[in-house]
């Protein structure tokens, strides 16, 4: 009961000891706590920012300062309370700031030529403005101002969208460009810079509005509602500005989830099909590669991460039979294997990355190359191409895709029959 | 330069009216008022949006500014403004005189 008597007293008087905070003169006076504000809504929104600090008075949060991204309230006893935007393209002498007191507007604080005045609800105070169509002049300096932005950022977007869609075009294997960090980035880029422009553009057009409904006479209106307007242009930029710092994240995750090992002898957990498999000959020996940070080069495991697709392999086997011969006495006989592996985040992307994968390895120069579509039990997709002892398979399964590059002599029938040892997550019954 | 701007606002064409005497910011509020006859209560806002345009246009010159305070005139360009303002507002009431039967008899409908 004490509790309530006394806001109610302070209510009243937390009235005037707001209306008579100097704000103007900076810091002094502010007795409250500060809490910060997302501005949400476009800046050059008046009447949507006029009421919306009225609401917060409302709730007990006075607007202090103001800037592009963030309005400073302070807590106080909540009070009714008109809020004004004016436009003052030069500076304000003291005496036009006595004058708009004098009539009971007092200077919150002001960005730049943008002014904020105050007054308690009930004042019979006039209206900071009386003509609507003279107040559309002082939006004419910022309105030209906004165009040449808005011309600006278009020209630039043109050329950006322009550059990125040529990028776009010239790449021949666009899905498997998404599944590197890299890739992926560029689109998430142009995304953000779509949605800088359309900010500005909206901004402008909201100025745009204001100043035509003025310019005819109307007068603003200053309650229009705020609530919705801010929920979602807010959750828009709140949405945008994660993404922004999900590409900056994206490489720095990259890092942490890349491995880079040489291949070990058993592999029970590694999507792969080893070579002691296709060549079931206990004379097979490592033929070890060169060394780079004590990982084998012919025979190596490189683990990678993407959005798009969270799981990569890419294993190389490549081994030999000392007492074997090629076909054609090149040599002595040593087979290799590559394995590239992926596990995607949708199912979807696997017949767009299978197309990019053939797009890249099938050599389509080389006279001997035939490939074959095979309908496989267990496999969404099983392409096979062969081009003497080199044998390639692309197959996809539910999220999984994977690719296998293969020089040997055992037949591609066996590879396919090998082929569930590529795959991590269990066929479906 | 003559101002070539077009028909002028209510506001401005009273703020120029009431600087047909030098006058500063406080006393311009009321001479407006005055001179409208109450009609017009010109907001604070309003009246220094005008007095920067009519300065830009230069209809209006700074008489004397002791820094604290400025007094503002009307100069010959400003008259010369004015006159044609009202000379177009005159002959726009005297186009509407030939409607004046006719209202009259609308009203007494």
């Amino acid at each position: 009961m004490r509790m309530a008597s006394r806001s109610v007293k302070s209510g009243k008087s937390g009235m005037t000891d707001n209306d008579g905070m100097k704000s103007k003169h900076g810091r002094t006076g502010w007795t409250g706590k500060t809490v910060r504000r997302f501005m949400q809504d476009d800046i050059w929104n008046i009447e949507r920012n006029e009421s919306w600090f009225s609401g917060m008075a409302e709730r007990g949060f006075h607007l202090r300062r103001i800037g592009r991204t963030f309005a400073l309230f302070e807590k106080g006893e909540p009070t009714k309370t008109k809020y004004r935007i004016d436009v003052i393209n030069t500076a304000p002498e003291p005496e036009q700031l006595e004058l708009y007191e004098e009539f009971g507007w007092k200077l919150v604080c002001n960005i730049k030529e943008l002014y904020i005045f105050s007054s308690p609800e009930n004042a019979a105070c006039p209206e900071l403005h009386t003509d609507p169509a003279e107040q559309s002049f002082t939006l004419e300096t910022i309105d030209r101002k906004l165009k040449y932005q808005v011309i600006w950022i278009s020209f630039l977007m043109m050329i950006f969208l322009s550059m990125m869609a040529a990028l776009f075009f010239l790449n021949q294997t666009p899905t498997l460009s998404l599944m590197e960090v890299t890739g992926l980035q560029i689109p998430i880029l142009l995304f953000v810079e779509l949605y800088v422009s359309y900010s500005v553009i909206r901004n402008y057009v909201s100025l745009r509005r204001l100043k035509r409904t003025l310019s005819e006479g109307r007068p603003m209106n200053h309650k229009e509602s705020w609530r919705i307007p801010r929920l979602i242009n807010g959750t828009i930029s709140v949405f945008f500005i994660l993404t922004a710092f999900l590409t900056i994240y994206l490489p720095i995750a990259e890092i942490f989830q890349r491995e880079n090992y040489s291949l070990p002898e058993k592999t029970n957990d590694l999507p792969v099909i080893r070579l002691i498999e296709i060549e079931k000959s206990t004379d097979l020996r490592r033929q070890k590669g060169p060394f780079a940070d004590g990982v084998d080069f012919l025979n190596s495991v490189n683990k990678g991460w993407s959005p798009l697709a969270p799981v990569q392999y890419e294993i190389n086997e490549n081994g030999v039979i000392k007492d074997l011969s090629w076909d054609d006495d090149s040599g002595p006989y040593s087979p290799s294997i590559e394995t590239q592996y992926y596990q995607l985040l949708m199912a979807g992307m696997a017949d767009n990355l299978i197309r990019d994968l053939e797009k890249k390895f099938i050599d389509s120069y080389d006279p001997e190359m035939t490939v074959r579509r095979e309908e496989a039990e267990g496999f969404d997709q099983l392409i096979i191409a062969e081009s003497g002892i080199r044998k390639q398979v692309f197959a996809a399964r539910g999220k999984e895709v994977v690719y296998v590059n293969y020089f040997g002599n055992v037949q591609s029938q066996e590879l396919i029959r090998l082929l569930p040892q590529a795959f991590r997550i269990p066929a479906a019954p | 330069m003559p101002y070539t701007s077009g028909p002028m606002t209510e506001a401005m064409f009273y703020v120029l009216l009431s600087l047909s005497h030098p006058n500063h910011g406080y006393q311009l509020m009321n001479a407006i008022a005055q001179v409208s006859k109450g009609r017009i209560q010109m907001g604070p806002g309003t009246l220094y949006g005008v007095l920067t345009r009519l300065q830009k246009d230069g209809l209006i010159t700074i008489v004397e500014d002791d820094g604290r305070r400025k007094i503002y005139e009307m100069n010959d360009v400003g008259r010369a403004a004015l006159r044609e303002e009202y000379n177009r507002l005159l002959s726009m009431v005297q186009d509407g005189i030939s409607l004046r039967g006719e209202m009259d008899n609308e009203n007494g409908k």
